[in-house]
């Protein structure tokens, strides 16, 4: 077990030169998100004004002009890209959780014929990258009549192995004991899924959905190729458009970026409660 | 007293034949529980896969109709130019990458591992721009690279050095989408590595101290060691994925100019949907499949030693 | 030499002394054993020692020289942990010279202090294992090995033989004794069963809540317990108290209550001021109290016997008297039986008195 901050520079392990090594520390990291956050406040800041001045200018801060914000409303379709993305990662979340966790649950607890090797071939499709399955999903979605639509859009997502094992991975850690007492007192497999399985797995639930709901967030090549019209574009393909048209309209881009990320955040401090429950994959569940 | 003992035994059967149902029924679970998974992951990933290297060797295109051609794709990628120019940005891209965020993610760990205060708050200012899609992140450092007016070229103007064209040299571009991904991805593996390093019992750096180590040998003999499972994982996957880079380069400079900014993936969309030759773009990437297969293979393989998954 | 000189030590965790201004001095091939139960800062005094802690305030010296801030490698020290702190990813043999290579030690004097070592140890084929292989005593020997092969000035050890089951940990502690023996190192050795104290210790401190209690030879620790709490923690079973007050009786002083009256020895005179009746506990150890039959005319406190658990050599018997329950140690060659009613003789020099109110020994009477 060991303590947060049982670190490699502890101070007590070498006193000589203690204080300089801890304020270096700090300096560090206190530069490393001035790099990281400055740009986002820059942006922010240039978000909220109409003309454009010097590079770093943080007036809008004081006196913001939401102009921009009304215009990508109006000049942009954001309002349909915004919908769009959420119908897809919210849903692609919430099945992924689902679909994954139980699969997670399958080969973390359960001996059956061929489950080793078919997990072996899901971890090496880890390894395929996306062009590869894209194009014949598209002629597929194409034969179909599907391009355009919200399924295109969704299921492909849904088969992604990732989520299976970091489920796996997580539930390993969830001692066998509990699944033992459950049956004893008379719980169905499904029964010890969904009420002893799946409410330690917050943590690793929490981890697997923010991730997935980031990736589809941000997934710009498949929407491309599908979405061939406003109707079903999300937010990454139009922001890729605000370039070509309104390349010098710096404010319009920030906000348009700015409002992108918006949600996003949102969704991170949502998740970040659960997150607190042990991270290091549960070990919160004390053996 | 016959008929009675008959019901009782009819009974009994019909209980025993409802038991050894529900037994299949237990040894069926795992099957009916990965069931919807599998399904999809078949039809929407590992059929599509096959159907890839089906294709990768027809030619022609979508509406004039695909016949089969063999290996000619295969030889006729050999010869064509951009991709060799988008295989040569793609793996430049990539060798610089990869040790630029592995790197920056294992220091960032390193300082937040240390006894301070705020951790919570340094974390998520760290975390912001992973946050960011790669599309945002592009637009942003599209607005910093701008020639006028930009972020970087201000600065330089303070130390009296004329603007630069970041986006359209050619030999800068590269550099910049590493920049971009370091940005925006070193919160996210420093976060991983943390975990990593926080799971390693104190005691083993008091016995390191006592036994005469340094802070940088501790670090180098315990620390790192302790992290390999964590630190393959993710260079293996930061190298599959990395290869794969396609949204920076589309939103900043569309592969210019020039080509200079064309990467594989980015060559084969431009292969399938604006020459249309969805053949020509399948073989590609197939070929890119396996390139990637090789390159995460001979990862795993190096650094193998103890992997415990 | 490797003498510990230790003045006025504190070590605050927030508001909290862990260590409360201990003045210690160990001497030159000393084994200490510092004793006490968890949280009584024993392992904090201990990592003071090794420098992996640094103190609040007071001074520490290790061979004559000021320690303060002098990092834990630059002390001459080794130390085996409790879970033994082997590094996992390395072999047997890489564990224990990790320390002689980091010094740049010659390879040369590396192998032969690694050869002794696996000797004595007995770890010759266990060298190209890794931790995990190995089983708790294995691994505790290889935690050993480490810290011998470089050859310190101090021992420290920390609670090294709690982990592993109770035959290994018999045959552990004779093996520490012959090693102490044989090295003829400084040992300061924390420990929370007195028996191990009791066992390997040329001198034992006995701790509570930061503070020393007392520090002595083993033996003083048993038969001159300083105050009510040394006299309780060392000794099993734990020794009897009983409530009673002392008494002046002409020119002596008469201990009397729970049914006894004893005569304190004639040297024995008050150090302070005492008033009638001042109240004190009388403390007696199991095998310093005999069983008479149940007779009037017999001396001793009368009872009736509870529970009679027979160890081998001896028997525990255990009485109420009254409501006071109490254990006497009695060869195996008596029979009593539970009911039996009987009366409980105190040995006049093995009975202890202490002040009620400060715990302190008013009188250990052994002569």
């Amino acid at each position: 077990m060991s303590a947060a901050g049982a670190g490699v520079f502890q101070s007590a392990r070498n006193p000589r030169g203690a204080k300089t090594k801890h304020i270096a520390v700090y300096l560090a990291l206190v530069l490393a998100c001035l790099v990281t956050a400055g740009p986002i406040v820059l942006l922010f800041a240039t978000s909220l004004k109409q003309t454009y001045t010097r590079a770093i200018d943080f007036n809008s801060l004081i006196r913001p002009d939401f102009a921009n914000y009304r215009a990508i409303w109006t000049e942009l379709q954001f309002g349909q890209w915004l919908m769009n993305s959420l119908i897809v990662a919210i849903s692609v979340t919430v099945l992924i959780l689902f679909l994954d966790s139980l699969a997670g649950y399958v080969f973390a607890r359960m001996r059956f014929r061929g489950r080793d090797p078919l997990f072996a071939v899901l971890l090496a499709t880890l390894m395929v990258p996306l062009p590869v399955t894209l194009l014949p999903l598209f002629l597929f979605a194409n034969e179909l009549r599907l391009i355009n639509t919200f399924q295109a859009l969704i299921y492909p997502a849904l088969a992604y192995p990732m989520g299976v094992f970091m489920m796996r991975q997580f539930i390993q850690t969830i001692p066998d004991e509990l699944d033992d007492a459950a049956r004893i007192d008379g719980m169905s497999d499904f029964g010890i899924y969904v009420r002893v399985i799946l409410p330690l797995c917050v943590p690793g639930l929490a981890v697997l959905g923010l991730y997935t709901f980031m990736s589809q967030w941000g997934s710009l090549l498949w929407p491309l190729i599908v979405s061939t019209s406003e109707r079903t574009r999300t937010i990454p393909p139009g922001l890729a458009t605000i370039p070509g048209q309104f390349a010098t309209n710096w404010g319009l881009t920030a906000a348009a970026t700015v409002s992108s990320l918006f949600p996003m955040l949102l969704v991170f401090v949502v998740f970040q409660r659960f997150l607190r429950q042990g991270f290091g994959g549960g070990r919160s569940t004390k053996g | 007293m016959t008929s009675h003992s008959a019901v009782g035994s009819a009974q009994k059967d019909r209980a025993a034949t409802i038991r050894s149902w529900k037994r299949r029924a237990r040894r069926l679970t795992p099957y009916l529980f990965i069931l919807p998974k599998i399904a999809i992951f078949a039809a929407f990933l590992l059929y599509p896969l096959v159907q890839a290297v089906l294709l990768s060797f027809k030619g022609g295109a979508i509406l004039s109709g695909m016949r089969n051609v063999g290996f000619a794709n295969y030889r006729k990628i050999l010869d064509d130019d951009l991709f060799w120019i988008g295989l040569r940005n793609t793996a430049w891209y990539t060798v610089l990458v990869i040790p630029a965020v592995i790197g920056a993610g294992i220091g960032l760990a390193a300082l937040l591992n240390q006894q301070i205060r705020f951790r919570g708050v340094f974390i998520a200012l760290l975390i912001v721009p992973s946050v960011a899609s790669t599309v945002a992140a592009s637009l942003i450092w599209n607005y910093l690279l701008q020639t006028n007016g930009g972020l970087f070229n201000a600065a330089l103007g303070l130390f009296g050095v004329a603007p630069v064209n970041w986006l359209g040299t050619p030999k800068y571009l590269m550099p910049i989408f590493v920049a971009v991904e370091v940005w925006r991805g070193a919160g996210f593996y420093a976060i991983i590595f943390l975990a990593s390093m926080q799971s390693i019992p104190s005691h083993l750096y008091d016995a390191a101290a006592i036994d005469g180590a340094t802070a940088s040998q501790s670090f180098r003999l315990i620390t790192l060691p302790l992290m390999r499972p964590a630190l393959l994982f993710s260079t293996v996957m930061a190298t599959i994925w990395n290869f794969q880079l396609f949204d920076s380069p589309y939103v900043m400079t569309k592969g210019g100019p020039g080509h200079a900014s064309l990467t594989i993936v980015m060559y084969i969309y431009d292969r399938a949907f604006k020459y249309d030759s969805m053949g020509m773009a399948a073989t590609m990437s197939i070929v890119l499949l396996l390139i990637i297969m090789c390159l995460a293979l001979l990862q795993l393989r190096l650094f193998h030693k103890e992997i415990q998954f | 030499m490797a003498d510990i000189a230790i003045h006025r030590l504190v070590k605050m965790f927030g508001a909290e002394p862990a260590v409360n201004d201990i003045s210690l001095h160990v001497a030159d091939r000393e084994f200490l054993v510092l004793l006490g139960p968890s949280g009584c800062g024993k392992s904090t005094l201990l990592r003071l020692i090794a420098g992996l802690e640094t103190p609040t305030s007071g001074e520490l010296f290790i061979g004559g020289s000021l320690m303060n801030l002098v990092p834990p490698k630059e002390r001459d020290i080794a130390m085996v942990f409790q879970n033994y702190a082997l590094y996992p990813h390395m072999t047997v043999n890489k564990n224990i010279t990790l320390g002689l290579r980091l010094r740049r030690t010659p390879p040369t004097t590396i192998k032969s202090r690694l050869g002794r070592a696996a000797e004595w140890l007995e770890l010759a084929e266990l060298l190209n294992r890794a931790p995990r292989q190995l089983s708790g005593g294995q691994q505790q020997r290889v935690a050993l090995g480490r810290a011998v092969v470089r050859e310190p000035k101090v021992f420290l050890m920390d609670e090294p033989l709690s982990n592993l089951d109770a035959r290994l940990r018999v045959n552990m502690r004779a093996e520490l004794v012959k090693l102490h023996r044989r090295l003829g190192t400084t040992i300061v050795y924390v420990t929370h069963d007195q028996i191990e104290a009791m066992t390997m210790a040329t001198r034992v401190a006995v701790m509570r809540s930061g503070i020393i209690q007392q520090y002595a030879p083993p033996l003083d620790i048993y038969r001159r317990p300083v105050n009510k709490y040394v006299a309780t923690f060392v000794g099993t079973p734990e020794m009897n108290m009983l409530p009673a007050v002392v008494r002046r009786n002409g020119e002596t002083w008469d201990v009397v209550g729970a049914g006894i009256q004893l005569s304190l020895p004639q040297t024995w005179q008050p150090s302070e001021a005492i008033g009638t009746d001042h109240e004190v506990w009388v403390g007696v150890r199991p095998e310093e109290i005999s069983i008479l039959p149940n007779d009037d005319e017999m001396p001793g406190l009368p009872a009736l016997i509870d529970v009679v658990s027979p160890i081998g050599g001896t028997t525990l018997v255990y009485a109420l008297a009254g409501h006071a329950t109490i254990v006497a140690e009695v060869p195996s060659g008596l029979s009593p039986a539970a009911g039996d009613r009987i009366r409980l003789a105190f040995n006049p020099t093995g009975v202890h008195v202490f002040d009620r109110q400060s715990e302190l020994a008013i009188c250990g009477c052994r002569a």
